[in-house]
């Protein structure tokens, strides 16, 4: 699964962090414009938990809106932060990760104790009170199809399946050609803001280096295998491989 | 009195060529050091049994590639007395050690051996039934506990509060960063 290196659009979105659990990444306001009244409404108390559910829930269908389009203006803010997070994918899991953290992943046979590793899938990184999202810029849509369209435009040709795909669309006059996919994450994530659907910030956003610790065991497993009256019994033995990896840092970049 | 300098090979003193680990440890950041720190291999010279590891040791693929990657690692290579059983135990900087036999394997197995203890951070293995403590010597439940935080370490989002936390002014900060700009 390659990661997209298309340059995504990236918000910066006030979350109500620290309310973990439930209500950890509904958004506190709507409108970004109107930041001062919404942040003498939202007072610091038990009753502004559910008044941003329900306004959250009422305006579940549109993602939650943006303080700032710029992404050096969001790193600057980031920068004024004293410790950061990231939610890195690594060895196809999603992770939250903070300095000094120690992930253990299934072991990697091509890394070598001591190794530096730049995490490449990089999908958030926050801070207290300010979260930096990479979105996907499909918006969920299905990606074969813009693959396609993609490819449309640089080879060309009216026989090419693409081009044809392209003007069934056309000819059918919606406006989107591209269909929502269908996957779990689309359907229910996407619309509440919550879903990051494999797009990663640039490197030139946030660089995040890691240091394999070691390549341990984990515990012995005796797994009992067993049919009655047949005299059949054996038992295996079982140790998992893992790696350790230790995140070191997370660079903020200019943009 | 001052420690004679080592001017012929048969000079050298053990005690000069010790390693001791560095600093940083596990809290620090962007400090990483190799958790052994010194290996002892010891074999006997005629037997059948040690066959592998005086193989491993002549060939340029085995101890010599593996001691000019590891120069970190003090290499102590020890011939025991006949008969002898081959034997190669790592030290690791939290003053624990690892012993694995080597009997009648071939150089490869050896090999594997040598990246097995060079892999390890000298910590006890889990057991059979880690499923308690946090960060005591029995509990390696990987699966369950797949990041392991530094202790002490704030979360950078803070703390869950039922009562809430202080919200900082949002207009203010976003005015702030804008005159700073």
């Amino acid at each position: 699964m390659a990661a997209t290196r298309t340059p995504s659009s990236t918000f910066l979105s006030l979350w109500n962090t620290a309310a973990k659990g439930k209500s950890r990444a509904q958004p506190l306001f709507n409108q970004a414009r109107s930041i001062s009244t919404t942040s003498k409404a939202a007072s610091p108390s038990v009753a502004a938990a559910p008044s941003a559910a329900s306004t959250s829930s009422s305006a579940s269908a549109a993602p939650p809106q943006a303080l700032t389009t710029s992404t050096s203006h969001a790193l600057s803010l980031l920068r004024t932060q004293p410790s950061h997070y990231i939610v890195a994918s690594l060895v196809g899991r999603v992770f939250t990760l903070h300095p000094r953290d120690v992930v253990t992943v299934p072991r990697l046979r091509d890394v070598e104790v001591g190794d530096v590793l730049e995490l490449d899938r990089i999908h958030e990184v926050g801070s207290r009170d300010y979260t930096l999202r990479a979105q996907d810029p499909m918006g969920g849509r299905e990606r074969v199809a813009a693959d396609m369209a993609k490819r449309r435009r640089v080879e060309g040709g009216p026989q090419s399946v693409a081009s044809r795909l392209a003007a069934a669309a056309a000819a059918e006059g919606s406006q989107e050609p591209l269909r929502l996919s269908s996957s779990w994450t689309t359907q229910h994530l996407l619309p509440a803001g919550l879903a990051h659907a494999g797009a990663v910030l640039s490197p030139q956003t946030v660089r995040a280096r890691a240091v394999v610790v070691e390549h341990t065991k984990g515990a012995l497993e005796k797994i009992v295998k067993f049919k009655r009256r047949k005299g059949y019994k054996k038992t295996i033995q079982h140790k998992q491989g893992y790696t350790r990896i230790r995140l070191e840092a997370v660079r903020l970049g200019e943009a | 009195m001052a420690r004679p300098t080592p001017n012929a090979v048969n000079n050298i003193l053990r005690g000069s060529l010790g390693t001791m680990p560095g600093p940083g440890g596990a809290g620090s950041i962007g400090h990483y050091t190799q958790p052994c720190r010194k290996v002892v291999l010891s074999y006997c010279a005629s037997s059948p049994a040690s066959a592998g590891v005086r193989d491993w040791l002549t060939k340029k693929w085995g101890a010599v590639q593996l001691a000019k990657q590891w120069p970190q690692i003090e290499w102590v290579v020890k011939e025991g007395k006949r008969g002898s059983e081959p034997h190669v135990t790592a030290h690791y900087v939290n003053s624990r050690t690892k012993t694995v036999g080597l009997h009648a394997f071939p150089s490869s197995t050896v090999s594997e051996k040598m990246h097995l203890l060079l892999s390890s951070t000298g910590r006890k293995l889990a057991g059979s039934g880690s499923t308690q403590g946090f960060n005591s010597s029995e509990s390696r439940n990987y699966k369950k506990n797949v990041i392991e935080t530094t202790k002490g370490m704030e979360p950078a989002r803070g703390h869950w509060s039922q009562f809430g936390t202080e919200r900082k002014a949002i207009g203010a900060a976003v005015d702030d960063a804008k005159k700073q700009s």
